[in-house]
């Protein structure tokens, strides 16, 4: 076991999630991924990362339903969305309400992700 | 004016007129049928008299034969030759000078009386008594040439008569009439005649005096008065001084005076009317005729007056005079009735049909005009109803395709929206992909490199502005809903306003209102933004103004946005709310087009024009 803390990335572009699991590694953070809402679920549960960056568009579970079912599970869970465009205001504002620590806009700059998990994992 | 006025002013006036009229032909009747009335009067009088005349003429007649009888002429002719051999006549009469003749004493036994005669005489007296059931004559006797009673039939009488005045009277005119008056003896009107008698040559032979009651005659004349007696109008018998011999019914001979206005009674004329005027002021008509006899008959002196009030008769036209006066009374009222209900039945329904185009015109269809009773009107206001459902059903029908023209372009235009949202949205993805890999080249030993560094640099701004114009797409294309408020849109203009750094060079005017809006007031916001955004940018760097007006018009609110600007390329002018037009270099010229859709959504709408630049915003009020 690592003493490096645990980042939990979930986004269906599999691209895109390896580059920003690359980044985030390089500065530092242990990371596990996943490529949908109920994988990252099942993932959570069973890694218990210190901080979870999830896309909300995805396929089979979106991050928002991913963020409730996490919540649910540990009230406690910190969580990050990364959004390319914030469509469902209500989701949205629920999810603030359960203390989503953040939004991540795509497209995310080294510097703004390196911030994000600097602060909040 | 209003037309039941008019009504009402004309109608008024026809029955003034008419009252006036009716007016001035019967007082200009009433002065000519006063002429008439003393003309009427006089032959009234006339004709009493007359008849009066005929019959003591007719009468005069009977006793005139007597004399023309044969043995009366011979009696006579015998009696004259026998006085006048007597030497001394004077003495003769001297002697006889005491003795009163009377027919209710045996006749004595003296010298020239004819028994023949005086039974002739006895004969005529008892005819007329039989005839008229009463003594007609109250004396009759026959003298000779020489003035000797030598026969009395009725009455009495002295002996010698040559030295009465009548005698002699009768003896040189052939024919004496004395006086027609009230004979306290006989207790009767009674007349006195003498007639001369003349043999067939013409010679005188003697005198027949007879005194006749005119009671039965002046009876007929009463009996004639009494029949037109009424009480304004009086038949008066006069004898020849102007005494009162009858008046109203009652037969006096006690008044000794004369009546007042006798000597005003042209004595020379026969006929005539004069006009008298007493303490109330009140006009009399006395017409008059006096007895002139009949045929050979001179007539006595007496004189039939007709006394009426002047305006007795015209008391008769006073109903008359009334129902003028009600009847012209009624018209005007009336008249005021017909114009009260002619502004009923006319001009209200005018005044309602007046409302309804107002009403109509501002949109409002619900005002009807009330129906009438009166047919054309009704025809006509169920025309103006029937015009205002049409209008109505019309400007529905329109509503109703220009809101299907509308869902249509919508429903495509969101269509076309999903598909850029999705498309925006997986752009996204390849382009984070992209940005974190020339991050993670950066950091690596080639980013380090200086050449490398400046394509990433270039790279990074290419991703900026693909990330701007992304976002500027689903900003355009994003539909949410409308979360409706009732807000002021002062405060909306405000704080749109307050959102925005104003460069110093440009000043803005915004007025306070207090009109309110149902509107997402954000979405209004940003609308509010983008116009004076773009005011902001036209004025650029000079000096300028922006005017802010709120204003309401018909049921919309209107905002207007003015600037000082160069104004809108007359060439885009016509498509600048359409996406993609843009005079900017930078621009995504979906600006305006943001605000069109958001305008539209509230059902509103947005223009624009030049000189000066001003955009127009308008909403519909909450009708609440």
């Amino acid at each position: 076991m690592s003493l490096n803390k645990t980042i939990l990335l979930v986004d269906d572009d599999v691209d895109l999630m390896e580059n920003t699991a690359y980044m985030i590694k390089s500065i530092g953070f242990d990371v596990v991924t996943a490529e949908n809402g109920a994988d990252a679920v099942e993932q959570f549960k069973e890694v218990k990362p210190d901080l979870v960056l999830m896309d909300i568009k995805m396929p089979k579970m979106d991050g928002y339903e991913a963020f409730f079912k996490i919540k649910q599970h540990d009230s406690e869970a910190k969580v990050v969305l990364i959004t390319a465009f914030a469509h469902d205001p209500k989701k949205h504002q629920k999810a603030e309400s359960m203390n989503l620590l953040a939004t991540l806009n795509k497209p995310y700059t080294f510097e703004q992700l390196e911030k994000v998990v600097k602060e909040y994992a | 004016m209003r037309i039941s006025i008019i009504m009402i002013i004309a109608m008024f006036a026809i029955f003034l007129t008419f009252a006036m009229y009716g007016m001035i032909t019967l007082d200009l009747s009433i002065e000519e049928l006063r002429k008439l009335l003393g003309t009427r009067n006089e032959s009234l009088s006339f004709n009493m008299i007359q008849d009066l005349d005929e019959n003591v003429a007719n009468r005069l007649e009977d006793f005139v034969e007597i004399t023309k009888l044969d043995h009366v002429q011979e009696i006579l002719k015998k009696s004259n030759v026998q006085f006048s051999q007597i030497n001394n006549l004077e003495s003769f009469f001297a002697q006889l000078e005491n003795i009163e003749l009377n027919d209710k004493q045996p006749f004595p036994e003296i010298v020239g009386r004819e028994n023949e005669l005086e039974s002739t005489l006895i004969a005529v007296k008892k005819f007329y008594r039989d005839a008229y059931d009463s003594s007609v004559i109250e004396e009759l006797f026959i003298t000779n040439e020489f003035g000797a009673n030598i026969a009395l039939g009725v009455g009495h009488s002295d002996y010698r008569q040559d030295d009465e005045e009548w005698w002699q009277t009768t003896k040189n005119s052939g024919l004496y009439i004395g006086t027609l008056e009230y004979n306290e003896e006989y207790q009767s009107n009674v007349i006195p005649f003498g007639l001369r008698i003349d043999d067939e040559e013409g010679n005188f032979l003697g005198v027949m005096r007879v005194v006749l009651t005119l009671d039965d005659m002046i009876q007929t004349v009463i009996d004639d008065a009494e029949i037109l007696n009424n009480p304004n109008r009086n038949v008066v018998l006069l004898d020849h001084n102007g005494i009162v011999v009858y008046s109203q019914g009652i037969q006096n001979f006690e008044n000794e005076l004369p009546v007042s206005y006798f000597k005003r009674i042209d004595l020379e004329k026969n006929v005539g009317t004069i006009q008298l005027t007493n303490e109330q002021n009140e006009v009399r008509l006395v017409s008059y005729a006096r007895s002139t006899g009949f045929l050979t008959f001179p007539g006595f002196g007496w004189t039939i007056l007709v006394d009426q009030t002047r305006d007795s008769f015209v008391e008769e036209f006073v109903d008359l005079r009334n129902s003028i006066l009600v009847i012209s009374i009624i018209g005007m009222i009336s008249s005021v009735l017909i114009g009260i209900i002619v502004s009923f039945v006319i001009t209200n329904p005018l005044k309602d049909m007046a409302k309804l185009v107002k009403a109509v015109s501002q949109g409002d269809f619900n005002f009807k005009v009330k129906p009438s009773k009166i047919n054309e009107i009704n025809v006509i206001g169920e025309s103006f109803n029937k015009m205002s459902d049409s209008l109505e059903k019309l400007i529905e029908t329109e509503k109703q395709l220009a809101e299907a023209q509308a869902r249509v372009k919508n429903e495509r235009l969101f269509a076309i929206g999903e598909l850029s949202a999705s498309m925006a949205h997986n752009m996204k993805n390849p382009l984070a992909t992209i940005r974190s890999s020339a991050d993670i080249i950066k950091r690596t030993s080639i980013g380090n490199d200086k050449e490398i560094s400046q394509v990433l640099q270039r790279m990074d701004r290419a991703i900026s502005r693909m990330a701007h114009q992304i976002e500027d797409v689903l900003n355009f294309v994003r539909i949410t809903p409308m979360n409706l408020d009732k807000v002021k849109i002062y405060s909306v203009l405000n704080s749109a306003i307050k959102s925005m750094e104003i460069p110093q060079n440009i000043a803005i005017e915004l007025e306070k209102t207090d009109i309110e809006v149902k509107c997402d007031s954000r979405k209004m916001e940003s609308v509010f933004i983008n116009i004076i955004l773009n005011a902001i940018q036209a004025i650029d760097k000079n000096m300028g103004k922006i005017t802010i007006r709120v204003k309401t018009e018909n049921n919309f609110v209107v905002i207007e946005i003015e600037d000082t600007g160069p104004g809108i390329p007359e060439k885009i002018m016509s498509d600048i709310f359409d996406p993609l037009v843009t005079t900017k270099e930078r621009g995504t010229g979906l600006g305006l087009s943001s605000c069109k859709n958001i305008v539209e959504q509230h059902g509103g709408s947005i223009s624009a024009k030049n000189n000066p630049t001003v955009f127009s915003v308008k909403l519909p009020m909450d009708k609440e």
